[in-house]
């Protein structure tokens, strides 16, 4: 977990000393060739006894001119091989499926999703797509702590400090999210915190700063007493190569720094013809109130 | 293979076994020899292919890189000419009837031309000699090629030769003829500089005031050069002034220099110390933002320099160059990353035929960075080092030939990653594992003159590489878009577990028409086994170096060029036109989304495939008068097929700028003023775009087209200046002048980045920007002195 982190934050020293000596100016007449459609899932199954969710639109144009174009009427199953969930759209949510609501997935299985009936490519032909992802257990976190610290001026705040010992038995990854007073701090892709066990495969984890909120942000600027719950999600390998690259792509390309530009990996096949994530992972939570 | 290794390593061999037998008969065949060096009448420094004519004899041969020569010839009379460019012409009679030593030291055009001394034809070593897809540079010329906030750079002007291209603004990073940044060889008096840049490649590490001979070889790479595919860039530090003490320095915006030189025992031992640092953080602390308050933002360059005369056979040297860079904000982060080289030579004269040179060279580039976060120091360290030994002979039987061979053993130690917290480092440990490597070259190379009209070179280079533990070494099974690690074997240390051969043949010819036209064609085959991992655009300070290995084989290039080259004008202007084609073999490239730091299976990451480049450069350039200068034109193509990358499909190259001019011109309208400038135009960068989109999670995700399946804008840029000198009074010591410059004179916004983002004001957009860098119109004022 620490080297991705070590990774993102040593970069960020060159990558703002080149932000901050060049210029910016908004071009309006670049022209871009578009892509046949192609079909667009995010689709999730945990540990938490719930509503699992799959999500379904098309792909739009480079410069998103068109509203999203959700896909509707699907049929569609989460199977770990001896139960199969199937999931009905959300009649107010278009293009969004939710299983029953006391699904639950279990470590260890590997769970396939199933996606029919659909005709992404308007060709009048159904279409069927598939994606797999084993679900990987994770140990309770022992606790959290909130510490606050003045490293520099850009980043002065509070580091959420996690305590947990790594499962062992090979490559582990990690997703971490936070929520202060139940309101949910990482909230897009972009925001996420992710980590593998590199290092740490079957050690302690003691103390370990896997998130920073910033104080010159509102939104996490911590007063004594508000309550901040971390969730930490063991993923695996396939969501975590997804989550980097998605993050990795949302940030600019600085020529000295970045390779050309790359399709974020999918796990939906066929490869060629959807993109997205379906994604298995256990999820715990712990929660602190600041003092 | 093996038996032609074993043939080759034989006749090496049989070579040096040889020497002592040559060294003693030193007149075969009743020949006698005239040798010595040629020099700088005013600074005592070495004239690196200063040429010698026979006139008599319509032949002749060139001073190597100490400023030796030697010619072996028949008892008789004999009028000498020594030529170099900008140095008068000195004619020598000689009555050869024994073995003589010749010394000649040539005065610099602009002095006084003194008795002894002719005003002849310029020379027309572009012509008649046998090497081609060179690129020579004066520094004087370098001197007056405008430059970004005065800073003169040798690596701004080696961007503005035929076939050279910059591979992305305000970079040193350069590609020559379709090869990579990985793929250029930059010497710095015989060792690895492995990354010239300072400040992210805005400026290079190079001194000029420290730097005395700059040559880049683009194709036709003599034998005794191995270790990369493109190019080597061989840049010669002064030696420093033996006859008298001078002092060269310059104050400009952003750095000041100075250069001290002289004799410590005069004509016998001379040094040369050089420095220059950058000093806007100075000013740092005045600023009333209290972020730039704590900044750090410097670079700094040593030269150091000692030669000393054993005897007229015996010379030693030794150089050594330290250069970082430093940024960072105190208490909270610090950077930094720079080179160290070091070579001790020994030039020893064999016999008046055979020269020798043992050099012993340590070249070091590490980076370092810390940064406070989270109450944590994060602390990352890497850095690679090479101790060579190496070992060249020139041998000159006769007029007609030259024979060169030797031998270099290089012993590579890569550290590419140690990265902890502080006082936690028990918990991290090593996340990439150390690497060791040993490197050996034998060569063998002849420049032959058949008749009056046709030189012909040819040459062989043997290279072994030899991966040594400890290591790790994966092995992978190939799936896509991912390897997966399927076996670890882990090698003890000092064991030789891997070993690559390669034969590389070099081959070349010249045949004169005349004085003033030639044709030329070449081939060379070439071997690189120490790879860049870095698939951005330029290169950068994290940039790390590793072995080729069982997982990685290395990088093979063959490279065809031939050329046409004529002179006019009493050879003040000269013309070419090259064409070449390259065959590119295992090179390596980096799967989409690949991890190149702080990755131990990096190795699972890169894919070889092939590629193929080829050109025509065109080249005029005007030596003298009031308006002088050049202008180059080339036309290229750079494509790389990898199976795995952009399925399987040919991908241009993202150097590749099929149209690229440069247009550099000065006019002097007097001794004291001169106007220069030059014009950069190349077509725009490859790039990839994206063709669609989607968004997950509330984060905007692109779709791209196929790799560099699009393009920036072309680019072009003026950069202008003016250099005035001071007065000049007849014993006068001060010299100075003043240099002001503008870069990107008519302000063009060149693209530098164009990124894709949600746009701020309503995020169910995106907009496409457009990053360029802020040197529009941008002053430099410099002022030069030397006494």
């Amino acid at each position: 977990m620490k080297n991705i982190k070590t990774q993102i934050i040593i970069l960020s020293v060159f990558i703002l000393s080149v932000i901050a000596v060049s210029c910016t100016e908004n071009i309006d007449d670049i022209r871009l060739d578009s892509t046949r459609p192609r079909l667009v899932v995010e689709g999730y199954i945990s540990t938490d006894t719930t509503r699992q969710m799959v999500r379904l639109s098309k792909m739009g144009d480079a410069l998103k001119k068109n509203p999203i174009e959700v896909v509707s009427n699907a049929l569609i199953t989460i199977s770990d091989g001896t139960i199969t969930f199937g999931l009905t759209e959300d009649q107010t949510i278009k293009g969004t499926y939710y299983t029953a609501p006391d699904v639950f997935g279990v470590v260890g299985r590997n769970y396939t999703l199933n996606i029919k009936n659909v005709d992404v490519n308007n060709d009048q032909v159904m279409e069927e797509y598939t994606a797999q992802s084993l679900l990987k257990g994770l140990n309770p976190i022992d606790s959290i702590h909130v510490v606050y610290n003045t490293s520099n001026n850009f980043d002065k705040g509070w580091s959420v400090n996690l305590y947990t010992m790594d499962p062992g038995q090979g490559r582990n990854f990690y997703l971490i999210k936070v929520l202060k007073n139940n309101r949910l701090l990482t909230d897009s892709i972009f925001k996420y915190s992710i980590g593998d066990n590199n290092s740490f495969e079957g050690k302690y984890y003691d103390g370990f700063p896997v998130y920073d909120l910033r104080e010159d942000r509102l939104d996490e600027r911590l007063t004594h007493g508000d309550t901040i719950t971390l969730e930490l999600y063991g993923i695996n390998e396939d969501y975590y190569s997804f989550i980097s690259s998605y993050i990795s792509d949302y940030n600019p390309k600085i020529p000295i720094f970045s390779g050309p530009s790359a399709n974020i990996p999918s796990n939906i096949k066929p490869f060629d013809d959807a993109v997205g994530i379906f994604a298995a992972y256990s999820i715990k939570r712990k929660s602190v109130i600041y003092k | 293979m093996i038996i032609k290794a074993k043939l080759f390593i034989s006749s090496l061999l049989f070579l040096f076994l040889s020497l002592p037998v040559w060294a003693v008969d030193d007149h075969p065949a009743g020949l006698l020899t005239v040798s010595g060096y040629v020099k700088d009448a005013e600074s005592g420094e070495a004239l690196i292919g200063a040429t010698i004519s026979i006139k008599e004899l319509n032949t002749g041969t060139s001073a190597n890189q100490y400023g030796f020569y030697s010619l072996s010839l028949k008892s008789a009379k004999y009028l000498l000419e020594f030529r170099y460019m900008g140095y008068q012409t000195i004619q020598k009679t000689i009555e050869l009837s024994k073995n003589i030593s010749l010394n000649i030291e040539l005065v610099p055009e602009e002095n006084k031309i003194e008795e002894v001394v002719i005003k002849a034809d310029r020379p027309e070593a572009n012509v008649k000699k046998a090497e081609m897809s060179i690129s020579k540079l004066e520094m004087k010329t370098i001197k007056q090629v405008p430059a970004l906030m005065g800073e003169v750079d040798v690596l701004k002007v080696i961007q503005m030769m035929p076939g050279v291209q910059s591979t992305s603004e305000g970079t040193s990073g350069f590609s020559v003829r379709g090869g990579g940044v990985d793929q250029n060889l930059i010497l710095l008096d015989e060792a690895t500089v492995y990354n010239a840049s300072h400040m992210m490649g805005f400026f290079s590490v190079f001194n000029n005031d420290a730097v005395r001979d700059v040559k880049l070889y683009k194709g036709d790479i003599p034998a005794n050069y191995g270790g990369r595919l493109s190019s080597v860039l061989d840049v010669r530090m002064k030696e420093g002034n033996n006859k008298k003490f001078a002092a060269t320095g310059g104050i400009g915006l952003i750095s000041s220099r100075l250069t001290l030189e002289g004799p410590i025992v005069n004509e016998k031992t001379s040094f040369l110390i050089a420095g220059r640092r950058t000093y806007a953080d100075l000013f740092f602390p005045l600023m009333s933002d209290s972020s730039l308050k704590k900044s750090k933002l410097y670079f700094y360059d040593l030269n150091l320099k000692v030669n000393h005369q054993i005897n007229e056979r015996n010379r030693l040297f030794l150089s050594a160059y330290t250069g970082r860079d430093r940024f960072g904000q105190k208490g909270s982060s610090d950077a930094g990353f720079g080179n160290l080289t070091g070579t001790l030579r020994w030039n020893h004269q064999i016999s008046n035929k055979i020269f020798s040179n043992l050099s012993a060279i340590i070249a070091k580039y590490d980076y370092s960075l810390k940064m406070k976060q989270g109450g944590s120091n994060y602390v990352w360290n890497s850095n690679m080092l090479d101790y060579t030994l190496k070992l060249d002979f020139n041998f000159f039987p006769n007029p007609q030939n030259e024979i060169k061979f030797g031998l270099s053993s290089t012993y590579h130690d890569f550290d590419p990653c140690d990265a902890y917290i502080e006082g936690e480092r028990s918990h991290l440990g090593v996340p990439v594992a150390k690497n060791y490597a040993l490197e050996h070259g034998l060569y063998i190379s002849n420049e032959q003159k058949i008749g009056e009209k046709l030189t012909i070179k040819y040459g062989l280079r043997y290279t072994i590489f030899q991966n040594i533990g400890s290591a790790t070494i994966y092995t992978f099974a190939k799936g896509y878009p991912n390897y997966t690690v399927v076996d670890t074997t882990y090698y003890a240390s000092g064991k030789i577990f891997h070993t690559y051969m390669g034969l590389e043949p070099r081959f070349g010819m010249n045949y004169t028409f005349n004085e003033q036209s030639s044709i030329k064609a070449s081939f060379s085959r070439t071997i690189q086994n120490m790879q860049l991992a870095s698939n951005s655009s330029g290169g950068m300070p994290l940039d790390v170096w590793f072995p080729s290995s069982p997982n990685i084989k290395p990088q093979k290039a063959n490279q065809y060029a031939i050329g046409y080259f004529k002179n006019f004008a009493n050879n003040t202007i000269e013309t070419s036109v090259e064409t070449y084609y390259k065959q590119l073999y295992d090179i390596i490239d980096f799967k989409d989304n690949a991890q190149l730091l702080m990755n131990p299976r990096m190795e699972g990451d890169i894919r070889s495939g092939t590629a193929k480049a080829y050109g025509l450069e065109l080249f005029v350039k005007k030596n003298d008068g009031r308006l002088n200068g050049w202008i180059s034109y080339t036309l290229s193509k750079v494509e790389r097929t990898i199976a795995e990358i952009n399925n399987g499909n040919p991908y241009p190259a993202s150097y590749d700028k099929p149209n690229n001019i440069n247009v550099v011109l000065n006019y002097e309208f007097s001794r004291r003023v001169i106007l220069s400038s030059n014009w950069v135009y190349a077509t725009g960068a490859p790039v990839t775009f994206p063709v669609g989109s989607y968004v997950i999670d509330n984060t905007y995700g692109k779709y791209y087209s196929a790799r560099n399946g699009y393009r920036m804008r072309d680019y072009h840029r003026l950069d202008l200046s003016l250099t005035i000198k001071g007065k000049e009074h007849p014993g006068k010591k001060w010299e100075s002048e003043w240099v002001f410059s503008i870069y990107n004179a008519y302000a063009r916004h060149n693209d530098w980045m164009i990124n894709f983002v949600q746009d701020s004001k309503d995020v169910t957009k995106v907009v496409a920007e457009r990053w360029y860098l802020p040197f529009v119109c941008f002053p430099g004022i410099t002022y030069n002195f030397k006494f």
